[in-house]
């Protein structure tokens, strides 16, 4: 009997340890009503993550390459970088090697998602937090921005492929598969409404706005971006019967950013304050996006024989005949149509000064930082040329962009802020 | 090596050992040999309905592998082994396992068992293991619910018998491993030359004068022309394994005891590790301690209790592995840089770094990595014959956990090359001085399962000779591993019933309710298998001594899911970072990433298998078995039929289904004649092959899509050679890729669109993941106390990619070593009978999309072990004391011939290479 005991014993054990808790889920708690509840962490990385979807292919490490790689004002160094598809063969229906199509209508599904469902965020339970007051003032705000960026992806839409269809609401599959393409004089009426409507929404600067958080959508970026979707649209591409009134339209629109610029604050600066640590800060700046500290494009276009540099983009030859004379304004190809005795003439004295902010030549000292400064060889055996590996094709390197003080050696190396 | 070799040398073997062969093979008995159907569901192999396969200690111990893992190929019918690369001390470095090939797209493991509950066995020693079971067909895995689907290896330790007194058995064995073989690449000179090729063909200047690269071959200037053999400074041609053990079993009428105490040690290849205040030698040592005991607590009770330990610490080069290390002769070639540049710091380069092998391996320091396990089970088995005669309680539970930590103490060196300018020699140093070597350590892994089962066992025999037995039980399992969504729990109600009418008509039948919570919602699944046998022979003595035609049918299904936590609407990803305000500050984004699968059904199997098991003259067993499976409810991506324009990733719909069918057979012959030579031989062979039956695709053309190809295809396009001129590119269709010279890949068009792009990849005829055939035969005798033994182990029909080596086939491409096989066979010294495209300094992209130039149908045998033994006489071991001594040499991997040019067909990759092995030693048991 008492055996009988201990097998109801252990029975009981079996069965209290045998409530296994097949519903045990170790999923991220990150669900819709966690989002909508939590402001930074929720509401606004969801707006955040529309801004991060703006095309910025440049400055990304894995990529850290121009376009102007695929025209005939630069040569990327290495063949195997992706740019070269446009020039080798390797562009093709296929292959458009772009996702405008696919990266924008995910971010209007985002943008559509957040407009559809901000209405159930109540952030009331917060009014005890200091920033309470800052956040319900950017909760208003963020609807307009939103609409901003979703005509800002649809111009991208416009811009590459014309007729599009015209998403506002979230979908189902069923209903995305069934969508058929708006013609574009129509998305281009949408996306100069939506700017009309929510630019006077917009600050001018968020210099003065609570969290001066300068980077997000402006009064500026509204008006000059339907400025730019109105020249599109006037362009022959999109204007085949040569309709005036579009013309119109957008001379009066690129106008009215140019009257209002002095007064939103917009000023000139110099050419090389376009890039580098403190661009992002530039009053010549519609709309910029920031990228980060990091030196990944400098070690991508560092000339190759710089410590970690690969060369990247290198201007070619194309690229500094159109360059123009201080002196007459001759540009370099007339000057020197054909070969120069680089012993006896120095072709590059005189040059426009943007030429040298621009270009790295056979000579100049590069990069700019302390640690790696060195006269750059680009001659035939010359220390950063041909046969080395990856090498410049072209006989010049790129400086425009490109932050000159990141060190990019294998110790110590420093990062700098890009836009 | 060519087909009419291997099969030369296997017509050898058959003819040639035969002769002088023998061992201790015997055949097994049906009635005894118990076959472990898991959760105290047990069968005989005479009565089985299960397609089953077993080997035991005997066969087993011809190897001189030092894990279980490493000591099964070649020896299971349907268990598919396949050998890896790398230190054995390093995790996940043994065997690979596979039953009945590609059954699925999805998940394709195996489950492993050692005395019933789920366990590595790559630490565990072959001495300590009594039998191993592969489980192949519906009826057999039926009671392992969602983790059986793929099939099961069970494993079972040794135990004590009853009242068999007092035994110690002790054994030593040394192994020399040798030959480590990678692919041949050439040398400073020929790099130069190669460079310059490639360089001219893609239009750029010579690298190399003829002056610089007679520097090259004359060595007259090794610091800035070097020539270094990478392989040669090293590492060495030889490494050692060490093991010892001492075990004692025995057992009287109340206890049973197995005890083993192991100890196993190997070093590794490095050439130069004693740096004095450390040696960075690839190393492994191993101790191990089982204690397997069985207690009568009363005349009804009986608890058996199993006790494992491991105690294991490893030491090498610090985050540098043995497959990094090796991979790494691959990748720097001969003129990247010296060893030591003029001025005595390590050389290094621009292009490659601080990689310089020699000072990784000797002057960075050393890392250990130190790891426990221990594995407790207990069995209680109550007779309830007081109740009902014949009725069983039973209930036992593990527990297993298991860590690993490493430990680095590490530095860095400085590096530099040397160059001239303007005739100079200069020297350029890279990096700062590190003298002390930095301490850090971290858990690399761990794991814990704990298990607990229970239930009631009956079995009767009615008047008439018929057998009914039942078996009802519950089972639990916990499991959790290393970071999220790895902590599973699975339960599983079974009810096994058997009944056999005079032990000639048979039939089984699992009713079982499988539950996880990996992949949750779907949590249950009922999984119905039926087997039914027909003993249409049992005559031991006659020509036909046992024959048995054995079906089996069911529908199983696994938890596997593509997606943890595919069921929830998830907004935790991001498209990336935004940065904004006066300290230009960053955030992530953050956005509902897929629409949720919340509805759908398990992955279900649907199993169908028909067998039959022969004895023929009590001394050849033959075994066959054809075998179909459909799996359904697969899980895909719908995202092919959805329009991107909704602008949210798809769910996954249950739509996959795969078939996959195949034989099995196996011989097995073993014979001890009046003489008293023994004598066997066997051999297994399998064949399958799997087709996807139903996607979720809208193929542009009909070539592209996947119905109808195995579920691990291989895609790429066809080739037709080599463009041997601009006339012949002119008159081809364009090909997409890029830019296209003389020397370049030709594709065919496939699709007859005009182009060659992406539309025109085919599948291949054979899968990737695993041989479509598997074979192995061996051979062994044993005369007057001289014995030899055999085994082969061969595979074919299996697509591997060779542009996966990319050191050996990716040419000198970006900086890349140049294999001599490459060179040798390359458009530009090859010309029309070239096998590989022209050489290029770029990874041209042409010549780099997956196509039949690189995707090979491989297929290998290889000699994995062979035995030549002496077991002292009898006789002179009674004056001892001593029951048994046995002394012998065993060889690994001695034979190898495969259809690969330059590299190992079974390891066909860039990995620390598996080496042949030559072990010597001894056993006593007292």
């Amino acid at each position: 009997m008492k055996l009988y005991k201990i097998c109801l014993f252990i029975l009981a054990c079996v069965i209290t340890a045998s409530c296994a808790d097949l519903n045990y889920t170790e999923e991220n708690t990150r669900d819709e009503a966690w989002t909508y509840e939590y402001f930074n962490e929720g509401i606004k990385s969801m707006v955040f993550d529309a801004y991060a979807q703006i095309y910025n292919n440049e400055f990304e490490s894995n990529s850290a390459y121009f376009l102007a790689g695929a025209t005939d004002e630069a040569q990327y160094a290495l063949e195997t970088g992706a740019v070269n598809n446009y020039i080798n063969g390797g562009w093709s229906p296929a292959n458009p090697y772009s996702n405008i199509w696919t990266k924008s209508y995910t971010a209007i599904a985002d943008i559509c998602t957040y407009l559809e469902k901000i209405d159930q965020a109540d952030i009331t339970e917060w009014q005890y937090n200091p920033d309470y007051t800052i956040w319900v003032q950017q909760l208003e705000l963020f609807p307009y921005e939103l609409r901003f960026l979703r005509a800002y992806f649809y111009f991208e839409l416009f811009r590459a492929y014309g007729d599009v269809p015209l998403v506002t609401t979230t979908l189902t599959n069923g209903q995305a598969n069934n969508m058929s393409r708006t013609p574009a004089d129509q998305i281009v009426k949408f996306i100069v409404d939506e700017l009309d409507a929510v630019a006077p929404y917009l600050p001018v600067s968020y210099v003065t706005e609570v969290g001066s958080e300068i980077g997000r959508a402006t009064r500026v970026a509204a008006y000059a971006l339907k400025a730019r979707t109105l020249l599109y649209a006037a362009s022959p591409l999109f204007n085949t019967n040569n309709d005036q009134t579009k013309w119109a339209k957008a001379a009066e629109a690129c106008k009215f950013v140019l009257d209002n610029a002095d007064i939103w604050g917009l000023k000139l600066s110099a050419y090389s304050a376009l890039w580098g640590h403190d661009a992002f800060f530039n009053p010549e700046l519609i709309f910029g996006l920031g990228r980060g500290e990091s030196n990944s494009f400098e070690m991508a276009n560092y000339p190759v024989g710089v410590e970690n540099g690969s060369s990247g983009t290198c201007p070619t030859q194309s690229l500094v005949d159109q360059y123009e004379y201080q002196d007459n304004g001759e540009t370099f190809a007339e000057r020197y149509p054909g070969t120069i005795d680089l012993t006896a003439v120095d072709p590059y004295e005189g040059l426009d000064p943007r030429f040298a902010l621009t270009v790295v030549k056979n000579g100049d000292e590069w990069p700019t930082n302390g640690a790696q400064k060195k006269a750059i060889e680009t001659f035939a055996g010359g220390f950063n040329a041909a046969p080395k590996y990856g090498a410049t094709p072209t006989g010049y390197y790129l400086r425009k962009y490109v932050d000159g003080s990141c060190v990019t050696t294998a110790d110590n190396q420093t990062t700098r802020r890009h836009t | 090596m060519k087909l009419s070799n291997i099969l030369i040398y296997c017509l050898l073997g058959l003819f040639a050992l035969p002769v002088t062969a023998g061992a201790q093979v015997v055949l097994s008995d049906k009635q005894s040999q118990k076959v472990d159907l898991g959760y105290g569901v047990e069968s005989s192999e005479f009565l089985t309905t299960a397609a089953t396969y077993t080997i035991t200690a005997e066969e087993l111990s011809h190897t001189s592998a030092i894990s279980l893992a490493d000591a099964l190929y070649g020896k299971l019918l349907g268990l598919t082994a396949l050998q890896n690369t790398g230190f054995k001390g390093e995790e996940g470095r043994g065997a690979s396992f596979n039953i009945r090939g590609a059954q699925t797209t999805g998940e394709r493991d195996i489950l492993i068992l050692v005395d019933g509950f789920e366990r590595p066995i790559d630490r565990l020693t072959v001495e300590e293991v009594e039998s191993v079971t592969v489980l192949r067909d519906a009826a057999a895995v039926a009671l392992y619910g969602h983790e059986g689907i793929n099939g099961v290896l069970l494993v079972k330790t040794k135990r004590g018998q009853a009242d068999s007194g007092f035994h110690l058995k002790a054994g030593a064995s040394h192994k020399i491993q040798f030959d480590p073989q990678s692919a041949d690449m050439v040398s400073a000179f020929d790099y130069a030359n190669a460079l310059n090729i490639a360089r001219m063909n893609d239009g750029l200047g010579l690298a190399y004068t003829d002056a610089e690269l007679q520097k090259f071959q004359d060595g007259s200037d090794p610091f800035v022309y070097p020539n270094v053999n990478w392989k040669d400074e090293v590492f060495k041609n030889t490494a050692h394994e060490t093991n010892a053990f001492v075990s004692m079993y025995g057992g009287s009428d109340k206890v049973e005891y197995y005890t083993i105490l192991d100890y196993t040690d190997a070093r590794g290849l490095y050439k130069n590790p004693d740096q004095g205040d450390w040696n960075s030698q690839l190393k492994y040592s191993k101790a191990s301690i089982r204690t397997n005991v069985d207690f009568q607590v009363t005349s009804s009770t009986r608890v058996k209790t199993n006790i494992f330990a491991l105690f294991m610490e490893t030491n090498g080069v610090p985050n540098v592995n043995s497959n990094d290390a090796w991979w790494h002769l691959y990748k720097v070639p001969a003129v990247a840089f010296p060893i030591k540049t003029a001025g005595g710091v390590w050389g290094g380069s621009q292009t490659y770094g601080d990689f310089n092998l020699v000072a990784k391996a000797t002057g960075t320091g050393f890392s250990k990595t130190h790891q426990r396990q221990i594995w407790a089970d207990v069995t209680l088995e109550q007779d309830l014959d007081f109740l009902l005669e014949g009725l069983q309680f039973y209930v036992g539970g593990a527990y297993d956990n298991a860590s690993n930590t490493i430990e680095n103490r590490a530095k860095g060196y400085q590096y530099g090359w040397n160059y001239y300018d303007g005739g100079v020699m200069q020297e350029k140093v890279m990096g700062t001085v590190e003298d002390k070597l930095v301490f850090n350590y971290w858990v690399d892994s761990q794991w814990r399962i704990g298990t607990v089962n229970a239930g009631f066992k009956y079995a009767t025999t009615f008047a008439n000779g018929d057998n009914f037995a039942a078996n009802a039980g519950y089972n639990m399992k916990s499991e959790t591993r290393d970071e999220r969504s790895n902590t599973w729990y699975r339960a599983n109600w079974n009810l096994a019933l058997h009944y056999d009418h005079a032990e000639k008509l048979l039939a089984d039948l699992v009713l079982a309710a499988n539950g996880s919570n990996r992949s949750y919602p779907a949590k249950w699944a009922f999984s119905p298998t039926l087997g039914l046998g027909w003993i249409y022979a049992n005559n031991p003595g006659s020509s036909l001594s046992y024959g048995k035609l054995r079906a089996s049918a069911g529908i199983q299904h696994t938890d596997y899911v593509p997606q943890a936590g595919l069921w929830l609407a998830n907004w935790a990803n991001s498209h990336g970072q935004f940065w904004y305000g006066q300290n230009f500050q960053s955030s992530w984004g953050a956005f509902l990433t897929q629409f949720p699968t919340s509805d759908f059904r398990q992955e279900a199997a649907y199993k169908a298998n028909l067998g039959t098991d022969l004895r023929i003259a009590d001394c050849l067993d033959l075994t066959v078995d054809a075998f179909y499976q459909q799996r359904r409810n697969i899980l895909v991506s719908a995202g092919s039929l959805n329009s991107d324009v909704v602008g949210i990733q798809s769910a996954y719909d249950d739509r996959g289904r795969v078939a996959s069918y195949g034989v099995e057979a196996g011989l097995r012959f073993a014979k001890t004649f009046a003489s008293g030579l023994n004598l066997n031989f066997g051999g297994n062979v399998s064949a399958v092959k799997s087709q996807i039956l139903e996607w979720i695709e809208t193929p542009a053309y009909p070539n592209l899509s996947v119905v109808g190809t195995p579920a691990d295809a291989a895609r790429g396009l066809v080739a037709l050679g080599f463009f041997q001129d601009q006339a012949e590119i002119d008159a081809s269709p364009l090909q997409e890729f890029g830019q296209v010279k003389v020397g370049d890949i030709k594709y065919k068009d496939v699709n007859e669109d005009g182009v060659i792009n992406e539309n025109d990849v085919v599948a291949m005829d054979f899968g990737g993941a695993f041989p479509a055939l598997n074979y192995a035969f061996s051979l062994g005798m044993e005369f007057k106390g001289f014995g030899i033994n055999a085994t082969f182990q061969g595979a074919a029909g299996q697509t591997k990619n060779l542009m996966y080596v990319d050191g050996v086939w990716g040419a000198l491409s970006e900086n890349r070593n140049l294999s001599q096989e490459y060179y040798d066979n390359c458009f530009d010294r090859a010309g029309a009978s070239a096998l590989y495209p022209r050489l290029s300094t770029t990874n041209v992209a042409n010549n780099a999309q997956a196509s039949t130039i690189w995707y090979r149908n491989v297929s290998w045998l290889k000699l994995r072990d062979c035995e030549l033994y002496y077991r002292l006489p009898a006789s002179l071991l009674s004056r001892m004391k001593v029951t048994d001594a046995k002394l012998f040499v065993q060889g690994q991997n001695l034979l190898s011939f495969d259809n690969i040019p330059a590299m190992d067909a079974e390891n066909l990759g860039t990995g620390y290479p598996v080496l042949k092995a030559v072990t010597m030693g001894l056993s006593i048991v007292f």
